[in-house]
């Protein structure tokens, strides 16, 4: 399952979505593939989780997953501190 | 004696006023003093400048409800400029929910038109003799009868006094039944939503029989170096308008759009924090907010972020907070909920019902008190309920997990001191020592949590341990890195570098909150892009370390006068439900806050002793000698 939160909800709230890796589940998002990866690369004002778990303390897009587990996007944005 | 060289050179070039307005509720006195310049360049202005004139005025010791308490208003030296979001004020004074300092602020209009009626700050002083309300119009400034105005509610009392002094545009902070009744976490309001809502500064004011301080300012507000701050104030407008929280989420969303976000991360404290994943977190969002209650968002003065949230409640609901007659509120509704309300009124309680959340919340805006130490307290009251400690032959009806009526009807009680609403109005630590569960209270300090549980977000829990004023989660907002990633990604699950990165933040937003600017821009620019700002409205020119070391300073100057108050060693800790008792379930299912292993590291980066006491070389450092 994907969930999306926040800024990104205007594309959709849940999707059902399959692959092993958090790169593939992505990739089938209904976010534009521009929002998601400027430059091929991760847009660093997004923040991915699995099962409550950022993927940045997992394996990253490599983050291997299954049908059970739940994938959040949202979008932070935030450029200063301490309150963002 | 703190900093006793009274400043004799330099002068006020724009930013401060330079004028303090002392009034003495008991005497029936008012006096207009000239600002200390030096204390004002070292404390800024708002919550520093607060701090310095409480300690030295103030005894620590004192009972937060006597006269001798005192009860300060403060701007910054950015409060009413064209500054983004230069709208703050600091309501300074011993807190009555916590016996400690406290330093409530708030924004809307109030603190930009008294710096445009020419002051800095007012000091109150003693008891009157009966109910007054203070009215400043430029130069004129006087004691009001409000006898007629006693037991109005917030939105009544606003409109009467417009009504009654022919000047349409007064701005007003007030208190509601709640702070004249002396419930320990009544707020003080301004433009009828707008609160300095924690820790009990509105049982002050009502103590002091002060009902309200109205203000009509015509003056504007000196800048030294008009050109460099109008060129420095865009600038740092562009930079809001380039990041998607302060251009986009929170004008969309809210505040609200965090509760999806911390209970994805399973840090939604549920049921008076006996779990941490709410399951009608949907229900209660910003997103649905957004989509079913949302008529339009709102701004504070000179603010381009406009998070304030303007709601609407279908049918009979909604006309009984109509207001018709204030423009302002564009003849409909009421505001909110915030993040902080939703939470501890929703997810704490186990309540879904977002109509119940508007509706309560705009009741405590009303009756002038704290969503969150309401909601706080009502939970750990149904905590007890459930586990059979409290009957209905004590609160008069259920109180069970869930209830959406008990939440409405005990606002009334709690506001009134009605029934066991008067044990309520005590805050929740006060309510489970008399009932024999100190276990039960889940604060810092006396104040109870806000909406981020510290075992899923363990700098968090160092960050309440070691707050000022008590658990709160405006003094250092770890979530930024441990939830958001910025300014680096902090996993919440560990303790390495919290202690660090909470002194950080402690100082930093010290720094912010005293310049009357708000604490949200942080979500889209730093410190250093706000100094450009305060260089050209002061003429001072501080550089980023003296500005951080100006927030540094004050909060040793908060910490000593905590320790004056009795509130020293032990201090800082959390309840055992945070350190002893596992989350049950979700993401951070099997953790508790390690404060341990972060406390002894805080004190050392602090320079105070192992016992967390501010030591003499720390203060002579600071210029707190």
């Amino acid at each position: 399952m994907l969930r999306i939160l926040g800024g990104l909800r205007r594309f959709g709230a849940e999707q059902e979505v399959s692959g092993d890796t958090v790169a593939v589940v992505l990739h089938q998002a209904p976010v534009p593939a521009a929002i998601l990866f400027p430059d091929g690369q991760l847009n660093r004002d997004i923040e991915v989780l699995v099962n409550g778990r950022n993927i940045a303390f997992l394996n990253g897009l490599d983050t291997r997953v299954t049908g059970d587990d739940r994938v959040t996007i949202f979008l932070h944005g935030a450029r200063g501190y301490p309150g963002g | 004696m703190i900093g006793d060289k009274v400043d004799t050179v330099g002068g006020i070039h724009g930013g401060w006023t330079g004028t303090v307005l002392r009034v003495n509720l008991s005497r029936a006195s008012i006096k207009k003093e000239a600002l200390r310049q030096d204390w004002a360049r070292e404390y800024v202005g708002g919550r520093g400048l607060g701090a310095r004139y409480l300690w030295e005025e103030s005894d620590p010791n004192v009972d937060p409800l006597s006269p001798k308490n005192k009860l300060l208003f403060v701007t910054g030296p950015l409060t009413g400029t064209n500054a983004s979001c230069g709208a703050r004020y600091m309501v300074v004074t011993k807190g009555a929910l916590t016996g400690a300092i406290t330093t409530s602020n708030s924004g809307g209009h109030w603190g930009p038109e008294l710096k445009c009626a020419g002051y800095d700050m007012i000091i109150v002083e003693g008891r009157a003799p009966r109910p007054t309300y203070l009215w400043i119009h430029n130069d004129e400034v006087e004691l009001r009868d409000a006898t007629h105005l006693w037991g109005k509610g917030v939105w009544d009392t606003e409109e009467m006094i417009r009504s009654e002094s022919g000047v349409p545009d007064t701005i007003v902070a007030s208190i509601g039944p709640a702070g004249e009744n002396l419930v320990r976490f009544a707020s003080i309001m301004n433009d009828l939503h707008r609160a300095a809502g924690r820790s009990g500064v509105g049982a002050v004011m009502g103590s002091k029989m002060l009902k309200a301080i109205a203000v009509r300012g015509t003056g504007g507000v000196k800048l030294a170096d008009a050109r460099g701050f109008m060129a420095a104030s865009w600038a740092m407008k562009a930079k809001l308008k380039e990041s998607a929280v302060t251009a986009e989420g929170l004008p969309t969303y809210g505040t609200e759009v965090l509760v999806n976000v911390i209970n994805e991360h399973g840090a939604m404290p549920t049921r008076n924090h006996t779990e941490t994943v709410f399951e009608k977190a949907e229900d209660i969002s910003g997103e649905t907010l957004t989509e079913t209650r949302l008529v339009a968002n709102k701004a504070c003065f000179a603010c381009t972020i406009a998070c304030g949230r303007v709601t609407k409640l279908p049918g009979e609901a909604s006309s009984k907070f109509m207001v018709n007659t204030n423009p302002r509120n564009w003849k409909i509704a009421g505001e909110g909920p915030e993040y902080e309300n939703a939470w501890a009124m929703g997810a704490d309680c186990g309540i879904g019902d977002l109509d119940a959340l508007i509706k309560t919340g705009w009741l405590c805006n009303d009756y002038g008190m704290d969503p969150i130490t309401y909601g706080a307290t009502l939970a750990a009251a149904m905590e007890m309920y459930e586990k059979e400690i409290i009957t209905n032959s004590i609160t008069g009806m259920p109180l069970r997990f869930g209830s959406a009526e008990a939440l409405v009807a005990m606002a009334e009680k709690v506001a009134f001191r009605d029934g066991f609403g008067d044990l309520l109005a005590e805050g929740s630590k006060r309510l489970t020592a008399r009932f024999g569960h100190p276990e039960f209270f889940m604060g810092v300090r006396g104040q109870e949590f806000p909406a981020y549980d510290s075992r899923a977000i363990q700098g968090m829990g160092l960050g309440y341990a070691t707050s000022n004023r008590g658990a709160c989660h405006l003094k250092s907002y770890t979530v930024s890195p441990e939830i958001l990633g910025i300014p680096t990604k902090m996993d919440p699950h560990v303790t390495e570098g919290k202690a660090e990165i909470t002194k950080i933040f402690q100082d930093i937003t010290s720094a912010v909150d005293a310049t009357g600017l708000c604490l949200f821009l942080t979500f889209g620019v730093g410190l250093e892009e706000m100094l450009p700002q305060l260089v050209a409205a002061t003429g001072v020119p501080y550089t980023l370390d003296s500005l951080t070391q100006a927030g540094e300073r004050i909060w040793n100057l908060e910490r000593l006068w905590n320790e004056r108050a009795g509130l020293g060693k032990g201090s800082d800790t959390l309840p055992k439900r945070m350190l002893e008792q596992p989350i049950p379930s979700g993401p951070a299912k099997g953790m508790v806050n390690r404060l341990g292993e972060m406390l002894p590291e805080y004190y050392r980066l602090r320079g105070w002793t192992a016992d967390g006491k501010v030591t003499a070389a720390k203060r002579k450092e600071l210029g707190l000698v």
